[in-house]
């Protein structure tokens, strides 16, 4: 009897291939080599590249913490940042080589040396601002509104439609931060960020830490009503620079991507089709 | 800029606006939670609930 078993990892030898005129990428399913086999279990909620091409990959289950590999994916270390981030969403390097990473669930960011020491933090930890944004409105709804918990049993073993249903409830733009979620940095050494998870803002510091501006406003009224456009914001889930210093706003749920000038002009709207744009 | 959804789709679009390239389908694997890019033109995807066996997965630039 011939006794055959295929190698663990046969995944590798297929090779997939995303590709239109001009681009193509080979999808290579898992980058990163960890120490460890069951890191690849953990929920990774974004990363980001330093310029000599290491990936920091963002863990938020448990100890929060930033893994480190190298160009290649080889494991290069763990930053450990469960004392100062709860749960790390976004993140970026800074012009001086300091990682900052949205708190998201702290209403705050926080820049961390290279090694992981506290070095400054936006936003007041653990304090959310007012935008009207309410946790509860799904359990409300279901106490005292038109949802009755019979009908919705499967609904409500689905927290994420908790999350969806407080979304609507965001009626005005708020101070820095409630449930910040991304941040980016332009050429000036202005931190920039998207708090959008319980506000609909973006926002820019100046590099002592100093509020610039705030510009979005809510894509919901105070009846519930949806009122999408340019600069109205469902969630305000990525911010990017690009070489003009343009301010790029991802509007997940809204399925668009709103572009500010630096002077806070917008200058283009990008809707629709774009698949829930999480990231740019 | 590169923007990258839930929905399976990347859109690249120029200086202008102007969308130069559409990768992607409907629910294909390109659906990200995050994204980050290096200096080779590689990207990275993080798909979270959306793809929970490959949380870190890379595009590596081939043209």
């Amino acid at each position: 009897m011939k006794h055959v078993t295929p190698p663990r990892d046969r995944g590798k030898e297929t090779k997939i291939t995303f590709e239109t005129e001009g681009f193509a990428y080979e999808f290579i399913a898992d980058f990163p080599r960890y120490p460890d086999d069951d890191w690849q279990f953990i929920d990774v909620s974004s990363g980001f590249c330093d310029q000599d091409d290491n990936v920091y990959i963002l863990m938020r289950d448990g100890a929060s913490s930033i893994v480190k590999c190298d160009p290649e994916g080889n494991y290069l270390g763990k930053i450990a940042t469960s004392r100062y981030i709860q749960t790390p969403h976004f993140g970026c390097m800074t012009p001086e080589g300091n990682i900052l990473v949205t708190n998201t669930f702290l209403h705050c960011a926080v820049e961390l040396t290279p090694e992981g020491e506290f070095v400054r933090e936006f936003g007041r930890r653990g304090v959310a601002s007012d935008t009207g944004h309410d946790n509860l409105k799904f359990r409300r709804d279901r106490r005292y509104g038109p949802l009755m918990p019979t009908e919705i049993e499967e609904v409500y073993s689905n927290v994420k439609w908790a999350d969806y249903m407080a979304w609507t409830t965001i009626v005005r733009r708020g101070e820095p931060f409630n449930k910040v979620t991304s941040c980016c940095i332009n050429s000036k050494g202005q931190y920039i960020f998207g708090d959008g998870y319980g506000n609909c803002a973006v926002h820019t510091f100046d590099k002592d830490g100093t509020l610039l501006s705030s510009w979005g406003e809510p894509s919901h009224d105070e009846k519930g009503s949806y009122i999408p456009g340019p600069g109205r914001f469902y969630i305000v889930h990525a911010v990017a620079v690009d070489a003009k210093d343009r301010v790029w706003a991802a509007d997940r749920d809204g399925d668009a991507v709103t572009v500010y000038e630096p002077n806070g002009e917008i200058a283009a709207y990008l809707q629709g089709n774009l698949g829930q744009p999480s990231d740019l | 800029m590169y923007v990258v959804g839930r929905g399976g789709y990347l859109t690249i679009f120029n200086e202008d606006f102007d969308i130069v390239a559409m990768l992607g389908y409907y629910n294909s694997d390109l659906k990200a939670h995050g994204m980050c890019g290096n200096s080779r033109g590689d990207l990275f995807l993080f798909p979270t609930h959306a793809n929970p066996d490959h949380q870190v997965i890379q595009l590596k630039r081939i043209r």
